[in-house]
């Protein structure tokens, strides 16, 4: 009859094996949804604090012919949200006329304060679009043409719509 | 077979309580922290509906001062401005308001030395042409003035010239 209080000890510690096993991945899972829950709350965050508004004046010519030989297009974007962005651009996604645009081939530069490290609520981001180095893209001033800019910041869409007036007289 | 039960079930149990004792802070915060956020994006938006501006006039001198563009701004909206947040744009070149002459003032009062430029007063920015990177005031077509939120006002620039004879703008 010894063998009844053994298997009942086989069974106790059985069951607290496997109760700390379930434990264990229970505890690591809900770490897990922790972070991942932080993380998306601070996205959520920046997504909503970010706000970008392009001021350029399409009826002042944007567009700059004679800089290389697309010419480049320069557009002033004012940071109207309340997140710090990166003062030289480089978090802007932009797509012109539907190709897009790699980092290489634009330049930014806070304009409204010298030697700014960081693009601050209300100052002034200059965004220079060299086209030499945009892929499929020529010079814009052969024809009358409309463009289109579509940027996007962390979530963030701006759309700029100019029109080129072409050299008629040629 | 009872008293396994119960351990298993007591450890299971203090594993998930302090699994939620881990999980809900993290929770917690990022909610709060999407909140603020989310309360932050209407007091934007809020800012922004009662801020207006109204370009009332940009006009070159040709006679009397032809290097001198004078442009006045009337804040319509109830919310103050403050003049070094504000954006002037002449002809898609961004003149900083901190370098160039400003004047607030609602007709009888006039300040130069103010940074506030509170509701139903008029902003008048002198811009001469060392202001300008590019050209000169006498060359310009376009000016926008944006406010820290993003709302614009744009206007053209009226060249004048005193002639006499016409009795008058030439």
């Amino acid at each position: 009859m010894a063998s009844v209080p053994v298997s009942h000890l086989i069974l106790f510690v059985a069951s607290l094996v496997i109760a700390a096993g379930v434990v264990g991945t229970v505890t690591t899972g809900v770490d897990r949804v922790s972070s991942a829950v932080n993380d998306v709350s601070l996205d959520a965050t920046e997504e909503l604090r970010t706000d970008v508004t392009i001021i350029s004046d399409p009826n002042a010519g944007v567009y700059n012919a004679s800089a290389g030989d697309d010419g480049n297009v320069t557009l002033l974007i004012k940071n109207t949200g309340t997140q710090r962005l990166a003062p030289d651009g480089s978090g802007i996604d932009v797509v012109f006329d539907g190709t897009f645009v790699r980092p290489d081939a634009m330049e930014g530069e806070v304009v409204s304060t010298d030697g700014s490290t960081a693009w601050s609520r209300g100052d002034v981001l200059q965004l220079t679009i060299d086209l030499d180095a945009v892929d499929g893209v020529d010079a814009l001033d052969e024809e009358n043409s409309d463009h289109r800019i579509y940027l996007s910041v962390k979530g963030d869409e701006e759309l700029f719509q100019f029109r080129v007036e072409g050299e008629e007289a040629n | 077979m009872g008293i396994s039960v119960s351990a298993s079930t007591a450890i299971i149990v203090a594993g998930l309580f302090f699994a939620f004792i881990a999980f809900y802070p993290v929770a917690a915060n990022g909610f709060e922290r999407v909140t603020d956020a989310n309360h932050d994006v209407g007091e934007r938006a809020l800012e922004r509906q009662n801020t207006d501006v109204d370009v009332v006039s940009a006009t070159v001198n040709e006679t009397e001062n032809p290097d001198e563009l004078v442009v006045e701004v009337t804040n319509d909206g109830t919310t103050g401005q403050v003049v070094s947040d504000t954006t002037l744009l002449v002809d898609n070149e961004y003149v900083s308001l901190r370098a160039v002459d400003t004047t607030v003032g609602d007709g009888d009062d006039v300040s130069e030395d103010t940074d506030l430029w509170l509701p139903g007063e008029t902003l008048t920015v002198t811009v001469t042409d060392d202001d300008l990177d590019a050209g000169t005031v006498s060359d310009t077509n376009r000016v926008v003035l944006v406010t820290e939120s993003g709302v614009r006002d744009a206007a053209n620039v009226e060249h004048h010239w005193d002639d006499e004879e016409n009795g008058g703008e030439g």
